[in-house]
């Protein structure tokens, strides 16, 4: 392997003689002892010097491109010498990150040259890992998934992941399953922001963050509410701090001082698990104090009664007893939150991972309304997302509940569409009808799976354990196809071993090897395929504020490994659906989204125009992300969604009813299905006066009927009478949708509480088949008290980011570099358990819960208090205390290993969405 | 004139570790040392705050007093420079610094295993010579600084990053003021 | 990191300064120089071990040995080795006018032929021994000096106090005079009866001297760690030394430390004592423990100096927690 990764030389450097550079540094040094100051500055000094001709000068490239680990869509550039990728720079005019990146970013040539990258197709054989060739492995998969799709049907395959995929890869992911006629296709949002995506859905309109990273400069709180961005969103921190320089207040309320919260001018310390009460609190105490914005509650929402009905039992008092915060706390943080205005709530996994999730994000989105900050710039609802694109890859529904763009599988007409635009696309030859479609899916008791929700990632392995009569599909999972799919990140991994171990076949697409390789204690039937990084493909990816940003390729894809679009292509021939995927590039999937793509808008982010902005980049003000002047004059930075037509900038603040639509404008869905206990609802529902805004203010229209509209007719003419083709609608504090058990939300403990008394005020929910599977919720909270684990296990465990490592980790324990900075895995717990337990810092103790144990070191800090236990998530490779390292192919050990905090997690799963509940589990340490 | 300084601005640093990583990356710093030290004090507590710690190229660097073969150099543009040519290891630098700064490595090619090395404003890499023993010589262009994904990191010409500094710290004392 | 080549280097080096000193010292002590003579040769070989033990440390000793007084303009370590180099030297001459005397001098009984040429231009300078031996001895005193200075650098704030050289010269005269005594101990075993007298003088002079050097070593660490001590308050150079102090007495360095105290300090004095009272009684067993007493010496003083070095947090360390509470 030629690589020369830490190579030094070439690129802009200046090359000198030795007898050169030993004058200059005589002249430097005669020059400072002497005192005298030279008048001339040193680039001009540059010229004094000879270059040197003798080394043939190498060929460098230099290519700008995006970050692949957090969403925050931070800008690099690539140096590319004789086609090694050896070096980075920082691109300092990226409207995002001005160059800057944190430990993650500033490796991703280290990364992508790391020597543990697989490099061939592998097959475990007999126990050994063997090459084979990438047609042989191709022809493996096919005829083993299509001989389960003839005997059990294409509800028996698994497809998950892709999480760091283009928007394009996305959608050709849902595609493919599409075609292959399953719904058992999910991936790492399900696990990280499914509940934010339910609870604003069903609140706003859209499931989306409201502001973008740059937007959070004009705020003037931050309230950061289970986000510990200085870990998961490093660069996000930047505009955080501009902000502070121009007077915002920082408040952080999480379970843990993080270094968020070492940040901040309030921090507030709460029990994992009583977000819902400490955000009723503070609503609570602006009602009382009269803080809210009346005529924002007035006119842009529905249903505040509701919700002041709520609120009125959550008196600072009450909440001091479920959640463990001094009542003045929550007195002091609602008055900074409500009277530093625009204010917003900033959340991670810290809000999103419980059994009421998709609730607590409700309850974040209510506060926000009744501060009236929705639709500001800086103020509003603020969830960062985790992985470069998974805010495309959700756009792009790789859901097993929903189709590209939002469309909801269990409506046939969503199916009807996508037969069209399929057939219709100009990108493709295949063709195929609604019926052809219907006809690829298996049948349950007469009913076609087309319109059923299939397997969350969450739960997908119930599908292989369950006996066949639970599960909701003809027959068990048979082969499971992980897709860059870290599957440690998943709770319950016990189980997901089990079921790994009993699959037929398991198919790893990945740059490494990754802990799923080890995982399984199998002899056969795992195929690797090594999958191009993101450095070596390209394509758009949507950052955490909804703006597209054009991926390019640094270097082709070293060794065997190949784009995930050339494995799709290759796949779907083999498979027989071939004519559908003959896309001639990447651009061509692109155009294909414009077309298909329509509730959020992506209609204007053509592959021309975000290469004109990435071309273009330097017009932009950090400032606000739009051109002043230029090609790109008036877009904002990366064309945030929706952004209607070609000619639309894009729309950085959802929501925000004070520009023009054509300016960026946007307002609340108008249209949701009535409430059927109040059939006039629909009334209420769409707003009444509209804002003053530009030249067509709009009318008041129930809603337009775009999102199947081929022509984009529809929205021309929303647009030219002044309204989002979303129409003019209300946030619905109170959920329109019948069918969730609370309309507004509610405090429920947790599936494993520290308090049982509390449990019997505030139950959870009663247990419920969905998403194919029965999820107990009732029952094992009841199962928790019955078997004491509040006393057997009386630490509460929660699990978090580092800033070193991302998600599953297969990349970032690859890295030297990273791993140097946090080499291992472990626990943090306060100093009174490390002494009460007797344990030092950095010994080893065993981390024991109900469901197993991990055996990590101890860091001992005051990070957390006497009750609470922090771990990291990324960590694999090391199964309850047993190293697996002989069980990954010989060259792709992974280079740090540690044991699985989600070994141990909770149960307990969010009651909208299957979005486990890893942040709130009952454990003991002990002394290993 | 220029003159080449760091300022680290410790409201703002959140040992992110891209300053360590870009800094390794672009030097080619072998495992055992790292030119940046990132240190985080009072850890957990209130007041945590994280200082990241490299060659301040002193105005009168004891360093270069100190190096008993003149190993180590300040430029005309501030940047204090050391020939590994030079360089014995006698890690008297390191003792000379008051930040410690020099680091003598135990790892890495043969040739330069003992050497001591230290930020050089990534002028020079860690290799200070390339395979035909060509010097290599690149502009004033801190990686550290470029990368840093908060901008807590500030180098440059002194004047320049101080105007800047002082702008943020009275941001900050406004803030303190008027506060709520 | 490991202090064991600065250890090393500095315990034997200024043994060599003490050994001279002794020399010098016995060069008054009565007729018997043909039995004083035997222990010039330790001289040189202590310079030479001080200077494989520095030069191990370094990554290019060749280069280091050529290159390190470059500097001598300002850097404090070029001054060291341009003084231990000075210094080498003048062992070397002082070395030959012992063992190159035309009457005891033992070289020729080794090599002759060498012996005639060098005797020749040895011998005028036979007769200034004592003078030239003076002056020796005070340059030897010098490199101690600078030596130490070397040491007491801005970054390394807990050794930037005069203890620093005290300690040095404390150890050269214990660790000097007994080397010699353990020499002529050893030369007195094989001829007892002859050599029972002078070796009587010296030991009388020694017991005396490393005493002296014993009870001035107790106040001069004693002196260290109030310095220590009084420091350990506030920020800066302060702290670190606050934390050097921590690293004595309870941390990493404390078993060495208390090993110092009870080998270098009260096993040393039980053993002076012991050797002054056997003087009068019995010379034979003052010699044997001598000997011992040389080892306690050494070892001592190999771990005090460990102390010193292993002990010590440079300012770099402590550094961050200044810089945050300044800016
Ligand atoms: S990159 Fe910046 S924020 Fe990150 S650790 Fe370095 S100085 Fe701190
Ligand atoms: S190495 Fe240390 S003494 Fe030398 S210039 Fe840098 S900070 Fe100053
Ligand atoms: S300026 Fe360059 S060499 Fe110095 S610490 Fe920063 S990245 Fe490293």
């Amino acid at each position: 392997m030629a690589t020369k990764t830490n190579s030094i030389f070439g690129g802009s450097d200046i090359k000198l003689s030795r007898r050169t550079f030993t004058k200059l540094t005589a002249l430097g040094t005669a020059a400072a002892l002497s005192g005298i100051n030279s008048v001339s500055a040193y680039p001009e000094g540059l010229e004094l010097f000879e270059e040197v001709t003798a080394a043939p000068a190498a060929a460098t490239n230099k290519v700008k491109s995006i970050c692949s680990f957090c969403s925050v869509g931070c800008g690099y550039t690539g140096v590319v010498e004789d086609g090694v990728w050896t070096k980075m720079e920082p691109w300092e005019d990226h409207p995002i990150n001005l160059g800057g990146m944190c430990s993650k970013g500033t490796a991703l040539a280290n990364v992508t040259n790391s020597p543990r990258r697989l490099r061939y197709p592998m097959e475990k054989v007999g126990g050994t890992w063997r090459k084979i060739s990438w047609d042989a492995a191709l022809d493996k998969v096919a005829n083993k998934l299509n001989e389960i799709r003839d005997t059990d049907g294409p509800d028996s395959v698994f497809f998950c992941g892709l999480v760091h995929g283009s928007n394009e890869e996305a959608y050709m992911f849902r595609k493919f399953a599409m075609l292959f006629g399953t719904n058992n296709i999910d991936h790492q949002a399900r696990i990280c922001h499914s509940t934010t995506v339910a609870g604003l859905l069903n609140t706003f309109g859209h499931g989306a963050m409201t502001n973008t990273v740059i937007a959070m400069q004009h705020a003037k709180c931050h309230f950061f509410f289970g986000s510990n961005a200085a870990e998961a969103h490093p660069v996000f921190m930047q505009k955080v701090f501009v902000a502070k320089e121009r007077g915002a207040k920082i408040v952080v309320a999480d379970p843990r001082f993080t270094r968020t919260a070492a940040m901040a001018d309030k921090f507030v310390r709460f029990r994992p698990g009583s977000d819902i009460a400490f955000l009723y609190g503070l609503i609570n105490v602006i009602l009382e104090n009269g803080w809210e914005d009346t005529e924002y509650v007035e006119n842009r929402t529905y249903g505040f009664e509701y919700v002041k009905e709520a609120v009125k039992d959550y008196t600072p008092e009450v909440v001091e007893r479920i959640t463990w915060v001094p009542a003045d706390d929550i007195r002091e943080v609602a008055s900074i939150i409500a009277l530093n205005k625009p204010s917003n709530i900033i959340w991670s996994m810290g809000a999103t991972q419980h059994s009421v999730g998709s609730q607590i994000i409700r309850a974040s989105a209510i506060l926000q309304c009744i501060l009236g900050n929705q639709g500001e710039w800086g103020g509003g609802c603020v969830p960062i997302r985790g992985h470069c694109n998974v805010q495309g890859v959700t756009d792009m529904c790789v859901l097993s509940h929903f189709l590209p763009g939002y469309y909801g599988v269990t409506s046939e007409g969503s199916w009807d569409w996508y037969a069209k635009c399929f057939s219709d696309t100009p990108s493709t030859s295949g063709k195929i009808t609604f019926d052809e479609l219907k006809a690829r899916f298996d049948t349950l008791n007469g009913e076609s799976m087309m319109t059923k929700i299939g397997f969350a990632v969450s739960r997908w392995y119930e599908g292989v354990l369950k006996p066949e009569a639970e599960i909701d599909q003809p027959h068990n999972i048979k082969a499971v196809v992980l897709w860059g799919e870290a599957t440690s990140s998943v709770t319950e991994m016990k189980r997901e071993k089990e079921a790994m171990e009993k699959v037929d076949l398991v198919v790893i697409v990945d740059p490494f090897p990754t802990s799923a390789s080890a995982m399984p204690d199998r002899s056969d039937g795992i195929i690797l395929l090594p999958a191009a990084t993101r450095q070596e493909n390209s394509g758009s990816v949507t950052t955490t504020g909804r703006e597209w940003q054009w991926r390019d390729t640094i270097i082709p894809p070293l060794y065997e490994s190949k784009t995930d679009m050339w494995i799709f292509q290759e796949l779907a021939k083999k498979l027989g659906f071939g004519d559908h995927f003959d896309y001639n590039s990447i651009e061509d999937v692109t155009r294909e989204i414009n077309l298909a793509v329509r509730p959020i808008g992506c209609q204007g982010q053509t592959p021309e125009r975000m290469k004109r902005q990435k071309e273009n980049y330097h017009t932009f003000d950090p400032w606000d992300g739009r051109a002043k002047g230029g090609p790109c004059d008036g877009e904002y930075w990366g064309l945030p969604w929706p952004c209607w037509t070609t000619d639309h900038p894009g729309t950085p603040i959802l929501y925000n009813d004070k520009a023009p639509v054509m300016e960026g404008g946007h307002d609340f869905r108008a249209k949701w299905k009535y409430p059927d206990d109040e059939p006039n609802a629909g009334e209420e529902i769409v707003r009444g006066n509209l804002p003053p805004t530009g030249d067509g203010s709009g009318t008041i229209h129930w809603t337009y009927n775009y999102a199947k509209d081929p022509t984009g007719e529809v929205n021309e003419q929303a647009l030219a009478e002044g309204n989002p083709p979303t129409g003019r609608g209300r946030a619905m504090l109170r959920v329109a949708n019948t069918k969730w058990v609370d309309r507004v939300p509610k405090h429920r403990e947790p599936i494993e509480s520290p308090e049982p008394d509390l449990v019997a005020t505030y139950p959870t929910y009663e247990d419920k088949k969905f998403y194919r599977v029965m999820t107990e919720f009732k029952t094992e909270q009841q199962r928790s008290i019955a078997e004491n684990r509040h006393v057997n296990y009386p630490i509460v465990l929660t699990s978090g980011r580092q800033v070193e490592h991302h998600g599953g980790s297969a990349q970032t324990r690859n890295s030297d570099y990273l791993v140097q900075l946090q080499p291992e895995m472990y626990v943090e717990i306060n100093p009174k358990v490390a002494n009460d337990i007797g344990v030092k810092h950095w010994d080893f103790v065993w981390v024991k819960s109900a469901r197993g144990q991990c055996k990590v070191r101890a860091y001992v800090t005051e990070r957390v208090n006497e009750k609470t236990a922090f771990m990291p998530y990324h960590w694999a490779g090391v199964f309850e205390g047993q190293d697996y390292k002989d069980r990954y192919p010989t060259d792709g050990v992974e280079l740090a290993r540690g044991d699985s905090v989600n070994i141990i997690a909770s149960p307990g799963y969010d009651e909208q969405t299957q979005m486990q509940e890893t942040k709130v589990a009952l454990c003991k340490i002990e002394k290993a | 004139m220029v003159n080449y300084k760091f300022v680290h601005d410790k409201e703002r640093c959140i040992r992110c570790g891209g300053c360590f990583a870009a800094c390794k990356q672009q030097n080619g710093v072998p495992e055992d040392i790292s030119r940046i030290n990132i240190v985080t004090i009072d850890e957990g507590k209130s007041g945590e705050r994280h200082i990241t710690m490299t060659c301040m190229h002193c105005n009168d660097p004891p360093c270069v007093r100190a190096c008993p073969v003149k190993g180590i150099s300040k430029r005309e543009d501030g940047i204090v420079i050391n020939d590994k040519d030079k360089c014995i290891g006698c890690e008297y630098c390191s003792w000379a610094c008051p930040f410690g700064a020099p680091k003598y490595p135990d790892t890495g090619p043969a040739e330069l295993r003992g050497i001591m090395d230290k930020c050089t404003f990534c002028v020079i890499p860690y290799e200070q010579t390339d395979e035909y023993g060509t010097s290599i010589l690149r502009a004033p262009n801190p990686k550290c600084a470029g990368f840093c994904a908060t901008k807590a990191r500030l180098g440059g010409d002194a004047s320049e990053i101080t105007a800047t500094y002082n702008e943020r710290v009275a941001g900050r004392l406004v803030e303190r003021q008027i506060g709520v | 990191m490991s202090h064991t080549a600065y250890v090393v280097f500095t315990v034997f080096s200024q043994m060599a300064v003490g050994a001279l000193i002794a020399m010098v010292i016995a060069d008054f002590l009565g007729k018997d120089k043909k039995f004083f003579e035997t222990a010039s040769w330790v001289i040189v070989p202590a310079v030479i071990i001080s200077l494989v033990a520095i030069l191990s440390h370094e990554a290019r000793p060749l280069l280091a040995m050529m290159t390190m007084s470059a500097n001598v303009g300002s850097s404090w370590l070029s001054r060291e080795s341009l003084m231990l180099t000075v210094f080498a030297i003048l062992a070397v001459i002082y070395t030959c006018l012992w063992i190159f005397e035309p009457e005891y001098g033992s070289f020729k009984r080794i090599c002759k032929p060498v012996h005639g040429l060098i005797a020749k231009i040895a011998k005028p300078f036979v007769p200034f021994r004592k003078p030239l031996g003076i002056i020796f001895a005070l340059v030897g005193i010098a490199f101690l000096f600078i030596s130490a200075r070397a040491y007491m650098l801005l970054g390394l704030p807990a050794m930037n106090h005069i203890t620093t050289p005290l300690f040095f010269i404390v150890t050269a005269l214990l660790t000097g005079t007994m080397l010699v005594a353990a020499v002529l101990s050893i030369k007195y075993m094989m001829a007892p009866k002859e050599y029972a007298e002078p070796l009587g003088a010296y030991l009388g002079v020694a017991w005396k001297v490393v005493l002296g050097s014993v009870i001035a070593g107790i106040i001069v660490l004693a002196g260290y760690l109030r310095i220590l001590k009084g420091a350990a308050a506030s920020y800066g150079a302060e702290l670190a030394q606050g934390m050097t102090l921590t690293n004595i007495l309870s941390g990493e360095m404390t078993t060495v430390f208390w090993l110092y105290v009870a080998i270098g300090f009260i096993l040393t004095v039980i053993l002076v004592a012991a050797v002054a009272a056997f003087l009068k009684k019995d010379v034979s067993k003052a010699a044997v423990l001598s000997i011992v007493l040389f080892a306690s010496v050494l070892v001592g003083e190999l771990m005090g100096r460990l102390v010193l070095f292993g002990a010590n947090v440079p300012l770099g360390e402590v550094m961050p927690y200044v810089l945050s509470s300044i800016i």
